[in-house]
């Protein structure tokens, strides 16, 4: 059967587009299609900019024919989570409670991204105003009776499934991870400041990261390269030098120390998640890097922290919505960010206060690796539907806190972070090993994921989504 | 790192309570919210007192703050 350009990935369909062998065009009228016949089951997309896309892949064709390449992601159909102002489309963030009017200006990085000359063929879904891990609108193309994971649940899935090469996801408390673990893609957060959140709807102000999901890591270091930088509009954007991470991708791992976490930091995770992850820090040290057992300081402290700072900073966000439209939101998120208007302004500056003890312990701890590494998620698969996770033995933990459990501490830190996917569990769904590096240090983190790409089949792997795959 | 009694008795709220605080901070809260929003308050409050007793760093972050910027 012959291979249709939405199954390539994204250095292939470059390299075609680039030698003019395949057009944009066809890229992109690939990508609609497959929505089309994944749509019903997956429902990544809320909407979907079929037209427009179709407009400017032409333009895109036209542009190229006459000699004017823009480079690896010209042509390239990309996904926009509905929490990024796109000019002209209305930003619902996953709500019925915002407003339907147009936006009236394209969010920084997607505008860089069509700069570098990708094209938008929709809005993914998310998790209401990105405030949860689950993204209960969307379901796993690899098995429709787990979660997708969230809140960029939408758009991992969409890469997942093959609906898109590349989307766009926020990441508060792992929204960009968590999901990309859930369906098996690449998900990068970039350290806090290097990626502008100008035209993203607020979560948190002092702890929203803006990235994006990819297939592989090779693209992932691609859409970094387009969307990192200064941006005197995002007032938490820091003036630092943007190194390329895609220059350096290919130059291995000799002599890199990698801190595994110890297992208490994970602790309680499902014993095939935990097998995976041994599995992979043993790929990482057949290619050349050093690795030890690291306690991760204030461990325990992480999830206090995040709640502390998390709620009130959205809860101030929402309140006037929360007042006027209510009854509009979602059950488990008004609850929430109504309970958030409750946090004393002293528990809220405490948990900022320790903060600063983390970074101070953090950066101490990566004098001595060079790399931080654990479960991205610690579960084999989150059962779509259920609010708790059951452990066993250990008990139950509230799904909205264990799908976030290691992933937050990278938030809280403002330290880059990698999910990578390092193969299937026996039910066959998706598993993932975290990387965090030192603040700036993506292009490491991306050179790590990438040796382990380059060494095994698991990166890059495309959900089999049919009637048959979801339940 | 379990919450500790004392951390429990002095965040001990029930839905006069809330009322109140809701009040004060005019966040009116219709009496059928009141269930939800206490159960969830009282668990956040628990998460929230697991940093009784943890060390403080000197200041908080700043983050994203710039006196030029206006």
């Amino acid at each position: 059967m012959t291979v249709r350009p939405w199954e390539l990935p994204l250095a292939e369909v470059s390299e075609l587009i680039a030698t003019r062998a395949l057009s944009p065009v066809e890229v992109v009228e690939s990508a609609l299609e497959r929505i089309e016949e994944t749509q019903q089951q997956v429902n990544a997309f809320a909407l979907v900019t079929a037209e427009d896309a179709r407009r400017q892949a032409k333009t895109a064709e036209a542009e190229i024919l006459a000699g004017h390449y823009r480079g690896p992601l010209h042509g390239i159909p990309l996904g926009v989570k509905d929490l990024y102002d796109v000019e002209g489309l209305a930003t619902r963030s996953g709500s019925l409670a915002t407003s339907d009017a147009p936006a009236a200006a394209t969010a920084t990085v997607v505008r860089r991204l069509e700069e570098a000359g990708m094209i938008l063929v929709g809005k993914t879904n998310t998790h209401e105003f990105a405030l949860g891990g689950i993204t209960p609108t969307v379901r796993n193309p690899w098995d429709g009776e787990y979660i997708a994971g969230g809140s960029s649940g939408g758009s991992a899935a969409a890469v997942a499934s093959g609906q898109c090469l590349v989307a766009t996801g926020t990441d508060t408390a792992g929204s960009i991870r968590i999901p990309a673990a859930a369906c098996g893609a690449v998900g990068l957060k970039p350290t806090a400041g290097l990626v502008s959140r100008t035209g993203i709807t607020p979560l948190s102000w002092s702890m929203d990261t803006a990235g994006a999901i990819t297939r592989n890591v090779l693209d992932s270091a691609l859409v970094l390269d387009a969307i990192a930088g200064y941006d005197p509009l995002d007032p938490g954007s820091l003036r630092v030098a943007v190194p390329s991470s895609a220059a350096t991708l290919d130059r291995g791992i000799d002599g890199v120390w990698i801190g595994v976490a110890s297992p208490s930091f994970a602790s309680p995770a499902d014993q095939e998640v935990l097998d995976a992850c041994v599995r992979a820090v043993e790929v990482l040290q057949g290619a050349g890097a050093h690795v030890e057992l690291v306690e991760v300081p204030f461990a325990d402290a992480m999830l206090p922290i995040h709640r502390s700072i998390v709620l009130p900073e959205a809860s101030s966000y929402y309140r006037e919505l929360l007042q006027s439209e209510g009854d509009l939101i979602g059950a488990d998120v008004r609850q929430v960010l109504e309970a958030g208007q409750f946090v004393f302004a002293t528990e809220y500056v405490r948990a900022q206060r320790v903060r600063t003890a983390v970074l101070s312990a953090w950066h101490e701890l990566f004098r001595d690796i060079d790399l931080l590494v654990s479960p991205t998620l610690p579960m084999a698969g989150g059962r779509a539907g259920h609010p708790f996770q059951d452990w066993g033995p250990a008990g139950e933990e509230p799904m909205r806190n264990a799908v976030i459990r290691l992933t937050a501490a990278a938030n809280v830190s403002g330290f880059p972070s990698l999910a990578l996917p390092i193969g299937r569990s026996e039910a066959g769904l998706p598993l993932s090993l975290q990387l965090t590096g030192r603040p700036f240090e993506e292009a490491l983190v991306l050179r790590v994921g990438r040796t382990y790409e380059r060494a095994t089949d698991f990166v890059g792997a495309l959900a089999p989504v049919s009637p048959g795959a979801i339940r | 790192m379990p919450t500790t009694p004392a951390h429990e008795a002095e965040h001990e709220l029930n839905a006069a309570g809330l009322r109140t605080m809701a009040a004060d901070a005019a966040f009116p809260l219709a009496e059928d919210r009141l269930p939800a929003v206490l159960e969830t308050l009282r668990g956040l409050r628990s998460v929230i007192g697991r940093l009784d007793g943890v060390p403080l760093g000197s200041t908080p972050p700043a983050v994203g703050f710039d006196p030029r910027w206006r």
